[in-house]
């Protein structure tokens, strides 16, 4: 089965951006079975910091911690190269789980594949 | 499938970092999730007798906080940096790199990266001490093989006559264990050797530790914790040992221990011979000045004993009470669990010889709980119990108004700083404390005039 990732990143080959820098993140398909992965899309996060209000409370001008929790909802995972607690923390109420992989994406792919299927296969045991 | 415990009286094998920093300018590096370094600690020093930071312990002992990240896509690389930043703000002789549950569980090979530092010329050790792999007490034994082969490494031993290593009790899992360091050390001087007491305020740090393969014997003073640290340098260095399978206490014991030693290690008889004879007439002359009191308040010392301790202190402590003492063992109640049935039937064998009346009610119990109903049920009304054992005992003693040492962790409610329990110090000690404990512990009956 393949699910979704997101990614930020501004060269397709690593996982460079951090989470504030992020205009737009890479969506690729990975393939649960044998670790292959796909570009799908680019998503546009657009920023509007006069009409938006900060709910993250992070100082940042703008709900855009939220913004980008929609933005990538449909995605199993979502990797940059560092975010800060209060985002992090916004995110994971919005049921993002981000995760800071300051590698090359093949790497940081192969990786969190393992882990994906260790852990589908812990809970498909515990439930 | 491993088991539920109540009350646990020993942690986990990452607890072991409490050994490096017994070691004077040693300090560990936690490669473990958030929080196992500062509960260890909690559990290692405030619960042994508020023994607090030291040295760079506690609130300064480095740890990579391992989280998601590193489950996910490995945790050397913040290791390294870590330690390669601890070089920078951290003023040590040496360091040990002590794994946790979730990167053993991740396999981070510590070891290896211990290495790359060690090929630069940096002294680092790694210790693999998962929490799974067992408790503090194995946990004690792997950070000690693992600075031995590591850190001392394959050397050519230039034995130096006299010179000896001692390895006994586990830093803070026994809560005396710097006062019991320090007497062993006094004893073993007294007959003329020169003492490598490794741990403790009295150790000379890591140059003590390079001196290890120079010894001309090594001494184990413990049932089995430590044994496979002198098969190992007997194996490398071919050093032998001598194994005492308990704690001495007392004159009786400590006298016997030294006779042993002499006749092992062919000491000069007449010199050993004079330092027993020297400390025996002191260590009586203090029992025999008891006497009167004794007599005075006969009726109101607690007669029956019971324990509750590893088995280190259990049977020392116990031959002490009973053989010089006079109590009745009622009940003594090992807490840490012997890793093999063999060691388990060696530490009854040594019992054995102390007496059958000991042997007899001697239990293996590492769970609080049953301890503690055991407890309730064998003492039943009586008052005239002296518990030895840990806070978690205050409460079977407070139930009939029963006399509570402190003897083993955790212990709470006490500071302990040199007091010790061992050797000829530690005799008279244990002796003031269960007779002062008459008067303190509001046992003493209403009717018996004190003034």
């Amino acid at each position: 089965m393949a699910y979704k990732i997101a990614i930020g990143t501004s060269d397709k080959k690593n996982v460079n951006l951090h989470f504030g820098e992020i205009e737009s993140v890479s969506v690729y398909e990975v393939n649960e079975s044998d670790g292959s992965y796909s570009f799908l899309e680019e998503r546009k996060i657009t920023r509007d910091p006069e009409k938006e209000e900060c709910e993250s409370g992070c100082s940042c001008g703008s709900n855009f911690a939220v913004k980008v929790g929609e933005v990538v909802s449909d995605c199993t995972y979502f990797l940059v190269a560092k975010i800060g607690p209060k985002p992090h923390r916004l995110l994971q109420e919005n049921k993002v789980n981000c995760l800071e992989a300051p590698f090359e994406i093949e790497e940081a792919v192969s990786k969190l594949n393992d882990y994906y299927i260790s852990h589908k296969k812990r809970e498909s045991h515990i439930f | 499938m491993s088991k539920l415990i109540e009350q646990p009286r020993f942690s986990c094998a990452l607890a072991a970092q409490t050994t490096v920093l017994a070691i004077p300018r040693a300090l560990p590096i936690v490669h473990a999730g958030p929080g196992c370094a500062s509960k260890t600690f909690l559990t290692l020093s405030q619960c042994a007798g508020n023994q607090g930071e030291g040295f760079g312990g506690g609130g300064q002992i480095s740890s990579t906080n391992t989280g998601t990240k590193e489950v996910v896509f490995g945790g050397e690389n913040k290791l390294r940096t870590l330690t390669e930043n601890a070089f920078k703000v951290l003023d040590a002789d040496l360091f040990v790199l002590l794994s946790g549950c979730t990167s053993g569980i991740i396999g981070d090979d510590i070891v290896s990266i211990a290495n790359e530092f060690r090929e630069e010329g940096r002294p680092v050790v790694g210790a693999e001490t998962s929490g799974f792999t067992g408790n503090n007490y194995q946990g004690h034994e792997l950070v000690v093989n693992s600075i031995i082969e590591q850190f001392v490494g394959d050397v050519t031993p230039k034995v130096q006559k006299g010179l000896v290593n001692v390895f006994s009790v586990v830093p803070n899992q026994d809560p005396f264990w710097r006062g019991d360091l320090e007497e062993i050390k006094r004893i073993l001087t007294s007959i003329g050797l020169k003492v490598n007491i490794l741990f403790g305020y009295e150790s000379a740090g890591v140059f003590e530790w390079q001196n290890i393969p120079n010894a001309e014997f090594n001494i184990l003073l413990s049932p089995w914790i430590g044994l496979k640290t002198v098969e190992l340098l007997k194996k490398k260095y071919g050093t032998p040992f001598f194994h005492f399978p308990y704690l001495p206490v007392g004159g009786k014991a400590t006298s016997l221990f030294l006779k042993k030693l002499a006749a092992f290690a062919n000491l000069d008889l007449e010199k050993v011979s004079a330092v027993i004879k020297r400390e025996e007439e002191k260590f009586y002359s203090y029992i025999v000045g008891l006497a009167d009191f004794m007599s005075d308040f006969r009726s109101n010392i607690p007669n029956d004993l019971y324990l509750v301790a590893d088995s280190e202190y259990a049977i020392g402590v116990s031959d002490y009470l009973v053989n010089e003492l006079g109590l009745q063992p009622k009940g003594i109640f090992i807490t840490d669990v012997p890793p093999t049935d063999t060691i388990k039937e060696k530490i009854l064998e040594t019992i054995e010889t102390l007496g059958k009346e000991i042997r007899e009610v001697v239990y293996f119990e590492s769970d609080g709980g049953k301890i503690q109903q055991k407890l309730f049920e064998l003492i039943g009304s009586s008052k005239r119990a002296v518990i030895f054992g840990s806070t978690w005992e205050k409460i079977v003693a407070q139930k009939n108004n029963n006399m509570l040492i402190h003897l083993s962790m955790p212990i709470v409610d006490d500071v302990i700083l040199n007091k010790t329990f061992t050797g000829y110090t530690g005799g008279l000690k244990l002796t003031e404390e269960i007779y002062s404990g008459i008067f303190k512990h509001g046992t003493i009956d209403k009717n018996v005039q004190v003034l």
